[in-house]
This record gives structure tokens, C-alpha cells and sequence, in this order.
């Protein structure tokens, strides 16, 4: 169970992100998080493992208190979040299994890992990982050889090293070819529905939302405008969230 | 005003303001030319022209090979005065080359006109006169003409004697193969010196620099906040650290000085120290771990892992003493390759001798971290009333320290006297008391609240002042203090003075600081490695190489440590500014994974920038190979010095060998590392 209370991040510079957000998630739910660019989806996602630092408010994950978490405890805590990224933030000139191994840095430890050692069960692990996502045969070829598609799903064998009980994915499929999308999503949606990992995914696309997601909460100027499931957003909803000026695509 | 009006207006001032500029812009080149001494007087000197066409010919022809040379002596009988009834020579043999003189004879100082026959064309040398004595007299020098003929008119030599004297005509033949002149086998050596002297600046900078460049970094270290605590608890660490450290080293060298030269033994006890440490970690420090290890495990593994760290240092100390009884032993045995045991013996000296600095900073920069850690943990964890004491008493202590450091420089640069350090001391009385007026300014409001009106403002500056004017007092104190405590401790007694102020300083500070601030150490870092790198870079090479010739003497070993000082603040620099240019992509997820600061380093910093650092390296080493050229100018060894004494000495020709090497070495080593480049980029 997540529970974020009051979540307020206001950036240097005086912007304000996130607006008192409150919201629960219950453990083995998708929640989608939707919203217009710049309406807080990231920020919110970043706060919970606290990549950004929030400016106030509460973030519990069954029982921790993620916000207070000391450096020590927040590692211990991320280590158990996977995140999947828009950009896939792989490193381009490392090779696929270098990428999908860092997944286990925070468990591994620190002065093997500097020498670029693993255990030989991560290394397995690691086969695995990218096998169950398709891509073991390019186990050894460099990030950077592999089309878009291919380094998302290579995100996802990371996020999956962790033994995550949390995936956060922020706009997953955003920069990748609308047919790749649900080949992506399929994955989260697996990886939900299978092994019951929670996933709080950030999406562009309602038919997506409509189609993955158990729930939605969306966003707006940095609060909360909307909090159900898929199936209640109207038309009136719609325009609540996107304004009035937007029409439905797709 | 009409529109059309306003844009010629607009014209008129533009035309003036183009007017004005170009009158600025002469006068300042006037000025430049005046300052810079332009002047064509100097050009036009027909003694300088010639002397350029020598540098320019000279310059023109490296002194690089050479032939054997063997003279052909032609020689003319010839009396003077004239005997009487003349004199005439035999007949020559014209179908060789020969000389003629007319007249046959002359008086001593009168002019005879001297012909050359059947030469070979453009045949040059010396014409010269042959008194009995057999000392030539240089006449003239003389070139064969395209038929092989010369005609010169010479002065006869005042060297009156009845017997047969003589014209004689030297021309030189080259004979055997050509060789290498002196001067290049000279050159050679000294080139490789001078690529070798870049190789080592070039590997000493970057390994130095590699480093520092993520100290320099600001996206690395801008997100780096620390509490007030925890920096107070790294800079009291840091020294206690280094104390320490140094403690081990000398009980290392003391050891290492005392173990056998038997190369066997001291193998054994490295092989059995290093076997041995990594046994002890792999038995208490888990590979993977899924549970956060419990206290006693924790102490249990910090406890092995420093007693494992000195094992290693042991271990290296050893190895010293292994290295340098090798290398003496390979030097005899190798013969001509003893440069390879040298090496061996230098660098076993290098771990023997640095053995007890490497202790000292690795344990100063270790007690420092498990300072910051516990200001860390003492900061979110400890309760309200503990954080503040260890708050006020760490920043205490921190800001003595550093007070102390700085007196302590002051005092060992400067040598201050006691009065000038009594009115130091005052001075930062007065700084003391500004931190005063700061504190009196934040609590200005409880002390004497609003409602008491302009009184309040009143007694507010009142107090302002009263805090500088007995900040002033404390510091005359101090100093006076100080002065006295001379007497007492000697000399460390003038580092009472900034001990107590750094120490009251560091109480107003956490008084004046919220208690959950962190400060930006991060930025800190940064801007000052930013700042010393800067004013390293700006001081050139060759005048460091000035003050390294001072410590290690003249040489090339002088030479490459001013350039690898000088490359490490430049490649620093430049390394820095690619790690700023990285992705951050990576970095926030890798960190997401929760990955430690120094593992994100290596796993999403360091595959970014390996194909520029490998760029700059190589460039480094280009530009290091062309400064070492010079370096030899102030001493710093290589092919500069050649360089410079030939050209002291006139000697263009073996000057011009020299540019020569040089041009081939940058050119060579630029198309080389274009090709590397290529190949790793």
C-alpha cells in the first residue's frame, strides 16, 4: 500500500509542481497518472522514490516513511522501486547486460560492483530478465545498436533486476512508434497482473489508460482533478482534465 | 519633425558615431604601433638583411649529414720581389686544372691578377698564399665559373724572400658515404628525451586529473548538500585522519626498513597480505545483500576492513622494498636493458617513499568520511537537544581547525613578529565582531522588540556597535595574548589566537544557521577545485619548470613534473567540462536503482565520457611534446636546451636540425592520435 499525503513540491525559482497531492495505491494495482505536459506526472513520479526531493507532505509504502528515510534506508527503499523512463536512460556505449546488471547495484556490493564484478547468479539473472522480455540474444551487443522498442524493453529487464515491488514508468511509450506501444505496455501489464507488482504509470494516450490501467488519477496545474477509473472519464471529465480547447484522439 | 526628417537625423548620427569610431580605432593602432616599436628603419638595414639571409640559409640546411672530405691542393710557383731577369714557372699541364698569375711576378703589396683553368664547374674554395713558413694566407675565396674558369685580383702579401713561394687553390671532394653528423645523433637523443619527458607529464597529469575532473563537475556535485554537523565532522576529521595516517606510514617505513632484502621473503609476505585480506573480506563482507546487516555485523566488517586497509598498506610498503631489490638485481643482470630494472628500482622507490603520504591522506580523507557519515546520521536521527550540542561543539572545533590551518600558513609564509600578529589577530577581531552585528541583527527583533519603537532601532545600532567594538577588544586580546602564549608554548603559541576566534566564529555561525540547513558542499568543492585548477593553468609551464629546476635540479625529470602539474589543471578543466555535457539520463536511472554515489560514477558517468577523455589525453600529449620542446629553456630538460645553446651560439645549421626533429616528431604524433581518435570515438 502507497499513501501519499499532502505532496507538495515547489521548485527553486518559486514553480509550483505538485499542489498538495493526496492519493492511495493499493499493493498489485496499475494506476495511471495522466495529465497535460508540465501538469506534474514526473515530478510526482520522481517524488515517490524520491529522485526530487519534495518540498512537503508524506510518502508511505507499507508502513516506511519514504520521505524522512535517511540515505542509507532510501537506498534500501529505491532498490525495491523499479523505474522505467521515457528516454529509456540506457547508457548508449555500455553493452545490454552492463545495463540490465544495474539493476542490482543496490544490492551487490559496492567495491565488487566498482570493478564491474557480478555474482555469477545476477549475470544468470540478468539472461533471464532479458529473455523474458526478448531480447537475449542481444545480450552482448551495445545499447545503442538497439531501435527504440528494443532498448524500452531493455529498461524493463533493468527494472526487473531489482525484484521491484513498485514500477514506476514515467510515459513509457511517449518517444516510441504508437504500434510498439502496446508491446511495451504488455510487459508493465505482466509484470502487474502475474507477479503482482504495483505500477504507477504516467500516459499520454486514454485508449492506453483505458485498456492497462485499474484506476486513474489525473492532474492538473500540479493537483489532483480527477480520481477513479478508466471507465468514468466522460466527455465532461475529459475537458476538466484537458481543458476546454481538447479534443479526443484516437 | 517629419518622418523623413527623423531618418535623415537618424543617418547624420549615424555617420558621426562611424566617424568617431574609425578616428578611436586609428588612434588606438597609432598607439599599438608606438608601444609595439613598428618600424621598417630597422627592415631596411643592409647589414641586417644580410645577416637574415645567413639565419634564413642557415636555417635552410640541417646540420643533419655529412661526407668525408678530402682537399686538392692546386698550386702556382711565384716569387716576390722579382728576381732579376724574372721569373717564370714551369710550364703547367693544361689538360688538368691549373693556375696562372700575371705578372709572373710582382713586388710584395701590389696587386697580381690570379686565373683558374679546367676546374670543375663551380668548384669553390679558399685561395691562399704559401710563404716558406707554410701558413696559408687566405687571399680569397673564389667559385669556378660555368666553363671552369676563375679570374681574381688579389693583393700580394708583404712576404719579400728570394725563395719560391706560393699561390695555392684548395678545392674539397666529398669522399666515402654520407653520415650522420654529431649533431644529429645529438638530436635524436634529445627528441626521445623529449617525447618520453610528454609521455610521463601526459600519464602523471591524466592520472592525477581523471579524478579531480568529477571534484569539478558541477552537475556531479550540485545536488551534494550537507549538514552543518557533518561538514563540522569532516574538516575535525580530516586532520585527526591525517595525523593518524601518518602514525601508520612511519610504522610501515620503520617495518619495511627492518624486513630482509631477501626478494623471496618479502614476495611471501606481500602474496601471504594480499591472500589473506581478501580472504577476511570475502568471509565478512557479503556479495549480495538483501537484509540491512545488523550492528555487530556492521562494526564487524568496518573492523575488518580497516584492519585489512593497513594490511594493504603493509602490503605496498613491502612491495617498495621488493620493486627497488628487483630492479637492482635485473640492472646488473640485463645488461643494456638495465633501464627496465631501473624503472622497476624507481618505482619501488616511488611506493617506499610516498608509502607514508599515501597513509596519511587515505586515513585523513577516511576519518573525514566517517565524520560526515555520523554528522549525516547524527542530523536525522539524533534528538533535538543532542544535535544541538554536537551541532555547536563539531562547528567549534571545525572552525578552529580551520583558523588554525590557515594562522598556521599565514604564520609559516609570512614569519609574523608578535606585534603584527597581535594586530592580524585584532583584525579578525573585527571580523568577529561584524559576525556580531549578524548575530545581533537576527535576534534584534527578540531582544528589543517593535512595539518599543524607534528606541528599538536605536538600541539595535547601539548594539551593532557595541559587538564590533568588542569584537576588537577580544582580538587585541588574543593577539596580546598570543603573545604571551609565545613565551609559554613557543611557537605554536600564536595559533592560540585563531584557534579561540575560529572557535567563537564557529558559535555564531550555527547560532545564525537553522538547525536542518544543509550546506551546498557540493558547489563548495567545486568552486574551489574550479579555482585552483585556474590559477595552476594560468602560471605557464616554464616558469613552473623554474621552480621545479630549484627543488630536483636540472633536467628533464624537472621538466616533467611542471608539465604534468600544468596538465593536470588543464586536462582537469577540459575533463570536466565533458562530464558536464553527459546525458543525465543515465545517472537518474542508475541512481534510481539505488545505486551508491561512487557506483553511479562508474556505471553512468564513466562509459559517457571515455571516448573524450581519450581525445583530450591524446591532444595533451601533443601539446606537451611541442611545450617540452621549450621546457628546455629554463632547464626542464629535452631538446630546448639544444636548442637554445645553438642558437646563443649562432650555430643556425644545428638549430635547424633541431626544428627539423621537432617538426617531424608533433606532425608524426598529430596524425597518430587522429588515427586513435578515429578509431575510438
Amino acid at each position: 500500500m502507497l499513501k501519499v499525503e499532502h505532496l507538495t513540491k515547489i521548485y527553486e525559482g518559486g514553480v509550483l509542481a505538485l499542489d498538495d497531492v493526496s492519493f492511495e495505491v493499493p499493493t498489485g494495482q496499475f494506476l495511471a497518472v495522466i495529465g497535460l505536459s508540465g501538469s506534474g506526472k514526473s515530478t510526482l513520479l520522481r517524488c515517490i522514490n524520491r529522485l526530487i526531493e519534495p518540498t512537503a507532505g508524506t510518502i508511505t509504502w507499507d508502513g516506511l516513511d519514504v520521505t524522512t528515510a535517511p540515505q542509507e534506508e532510501l537506498r534500501r527503499i529505491r532498490r525495491r522501486i523499479g523505474m522505467v523512463f521515457q528516454h529509456f536512460n540506457l547508457v548508449h556505449r555500455s553493452k545490454v547486460i552492463t545495463n540490465v546488471l544495474a539493476g542490482r547495484l543496490g544490492y551487490v556490493n559496492p567495491a565488487l560492483s566498482l570493478l564491474n564484478k557480478f555474482p555469477q547468479a545476477d549475470v544468470q539473472k540478468a539472461l533471464d530478465r532479458l529473455d523474458r522480455v526478448g531480447l537475449a540474444p542481444k545480450a552482448y551487443a551495445r545499447a545503442d545498436e538497439l531501435s527504440g522498442g528494443q532498448q524500452q524493453r531493455v529498461g524493463i529487464a533493468r527494472a526487473l533486476m531489482q525484484d521491484p515491488q513498485m514500477i514506476l514508468a514515467d510515459e513509457p511509450v511517449a518517444s516510441l512508434d504508437p504500434v510498439l506501444a502496446h508491446g511495451i505496455m504488455q510487459y508493465l501489464e505482466d509484470i502487474n497482473k502475474n507477479d503482482g507488482v504495483m505500477v504507477i504509470c504516467s500516459l499520454h494516450f486514454l485508449d492506453l489508460v483505458h485498456r492497462y490501467a485499474d484506476r486513474v488519477i489525473a492532474l492538473n496545474e500540479g493537483r489532483v482533478v480527477f480520481e477513479g477509473t478508466p471507465a468514468q472519464i466522460d466527455d465532461a471529465m475529459f475537458k476538466e482534465i484537458y481543458g476546454q480547447d481538447a479534443e479526443r484522439v484516437g | 519633425m517629419t518622418g523623413a526628417e527623423k531618418h535623415r537625423t537618424k543617418g547624420l548620427v549615424r555617420f558621426f558615431v562611424m566617424l568617431v569610431s574609425i578616428v578611436a580605432l586609428l588612434v588606438t593602432y597609432a598607439f599599438a604601433f608606438q608601444r609595439t616599436d613598428v618600424s621598417l628603419d630597422e627592415v631596411k638595414d643592409p647589414g641586417r638583411r644580410a645577416s637574415l639571409v645567413r639565419i634564413v640559409r642557415g636555417l635552410a640546411r640541417p646540420n643533419i649529414i655529412e661526407y668525408d672530405e678530402e682537399p686538392t691542393f692546386h698550386l702556382l710557383d711565384y716569387v716576390t720581389p722579382c728576381p732579376q731577369g724574372g721569373f717564370a714557372p714551369e710550364s703547367p699541364d693544361t689538360s688538368g686544372p691549373f693556375l696562372e698569375a700575371i705578372p709572373q711576378c710582382a713586388s710584395p703589396g701590389s696587386d697580381v691578377r690570379v686565373q683558374g683553368h679546367n676546374f670543375d664547374p663551380g668548384a669553390d674554395g679558399p685561395l691562399s698564399f704559401i710563404p716558406p713558413s707554410g701558413v696559408a694566407l687566405r687571399l680569397a675565396s673564389v667559385t669556378a665559373d660555368q666553363e671552369g674558369n676563375f679570374d681574381v685580383v688579389v693583393k700580394l702579401p708583404d712576404r719579400p724572400d728570394t725563395a719560391v713561394q706560393h699561390f695555392r687553390f684548395t678545392t674539397v671532394q666529398r669522399s666515402g658515404v654520407w653520415h650522420l653528423t654529431d649533431t644529429a645523433h645529438e638530436t635524436w637523443a634529445k627528441i626521445v628525451e623529449t617525447v618520453m619527458l610528454a609521455l610521463v607529464a601526459t600519464t602523471l597529469g591524466t592520472a592525477m586529473a581523471v579524478p579531480l575532473s568529477f571534484l569539478s563537475a558541477r552537475n556531479l556535485m550540485r545536488s551534494i548538500r550537507t549538514p552543518f554537523a557533518s561538514v563540522a565532522l569532516f574538516i575535525v576529521g580530516l586532520p585527526i585522519g591525517i595525523f593518524g595516517g601518518l602514525q601508520i606510514g612511519r610504522w610501515i617505513t620503520s617495518v619495511a626498513s627492518h624486513m630482509s632484502d631477501n626478494i623471496a621473503a618479502l614476495a611471501g609476505a606481500v602474496v601471504a597480505l594480499v591472500v589473506i585480506g581478501l580472504w577476511a573480506l570475502r568471509a565478512t563482507v557479503p556479495e549480495v545483500e538483501e537484509e540491512p546487516p545488523t550492528t555487530s555485523e556492521k562494526t564487524l566488517r568496518r573492523l575488518v576492513v580497516a584492519a585489512v586497509a593497513v594490511g594493504g598498506f603493509f602490503a605496498i610498503g613491502f612491495t617498495g622494498n621488493l620493486l627497488r631489490e628487483v630492479g637492482t638485481n635485473l640492472n646488473d643482470w640485463l645488461g643494456p636493458l638495465g633501464f627496465i630494472g631501473n624503472f622497476i628500482r624507481i618505482i619501488g622507490d616511488v611506493f617506499a617513499t610516498f608509502i607514508t603520504a599515501l597513509t596519511a591522506i587515505v586515513a585523513g580523507v577516511v576519518v573525514a568520511a566517517i565524520g560526515s557519515r555520523m554528522g549525516h546520521i547524527i542530523a536525522d536521527r539524533a534528538s533535538r537537544p543532542v544535535l544541538m550540542a554536537v551541532r555547536y561543539i563539531a562547528v567549534a572545533a571545525a572552525a578552529a581547525t580551520v583558523a588554525v590551518a590557515i594562522g598556521g600558513a599565514v604564520h609559516w609564509l609570512y614569519e609574523l613578529n608578535p606585534s603584527s600578529n597581535a594586530m592580524a589577530t585584532s583584525a579578525g577581531g573585527g571580523i568577529l565582531g561584524l559576525a556580531g552585528v549578524v548575530l545581533s541583527s537576527r535576534f534584534g527583533r527578540r531582544w528589543f522588540p517593535d512595539r518599543l519603537g524607534l528606541l528599538a532601532t536605536f538600541l539595535r545600532l547601539i548594539t551593532s556597535f557595541l559587538w564590533i567594538g568588542v569584537g576588537i577588544a577580544i582580538g587585541i586580546a588574543l593577539g596580546v595574548g598570543a603573545d604571551a602564549a609565545v613565551g609559554v608554548f613557543g611557537a605554536s603559541g600564536t595559533l592560540l589566537a585563531p584557534a579561540v576566534l575560529g572557535a567563537v566564529l564557529g558559535i555564531v555561525g550555527v547560532s545564525v544557521s537553522r538547525s536542518q540547513m544543509a550546506l551546498p558542499s557540493g558547489l563548495s568543492a567545486y568552486y574551489l577545485s574550479r579555482t585552483i585548477f585556474n590559477v595552476i593553468r594560468s602560471m605557464e609551464p616554464l616558469v613552473m619548470a623554474i621552480v621545479f629546476v630549484v627543488w630536483v635540479g636540472v633536467g628533464p625529470f624537472a621538466g616533467a613534473l611542471a608539465l604534468s602539474l600544468h596538465t593536470t589543471a588543464a586536462l582537469a578543466k577540459l575533463y570536466s567540462e565533458q562530464v558536464e555535457s553527459i546525458s543525465q539520463g543515465p545517472i537518474e536511472a542508475v541512481t534510481a536503482t539505488g545505486a551508491t554515489r561512487l557506483q553511479n560514477i562508474i556505471y553512468a558517468v564513466v562509459p559517457q565520457i571515455v571516448p573524450p577523455y581519450i581525445a583530450f589525453t591524446l591532444y595533451r600529449w601533443d601539446i606537451n611534446v611541442r611545450m617540452s620542446t621549450i621546457i628546455g629553456f629554463a632547464g626542464g630538460g629535452g631538446i630546448g636546451f639544444l636548442l637554445q645553446q645553438n642558437i646563443n651560439l649562432l650555430h643556425y645549421r644545428d638549430a635547424a636540425a633541431q626544428m627539423l626533429a621537432i617538426a617531424i616528431v608533433v606532425s608524426a604524433l598529430d596524425f597518430l592520435s587522429a588515427r586513435i581518435r578515429e578509431r575510438i570515438v
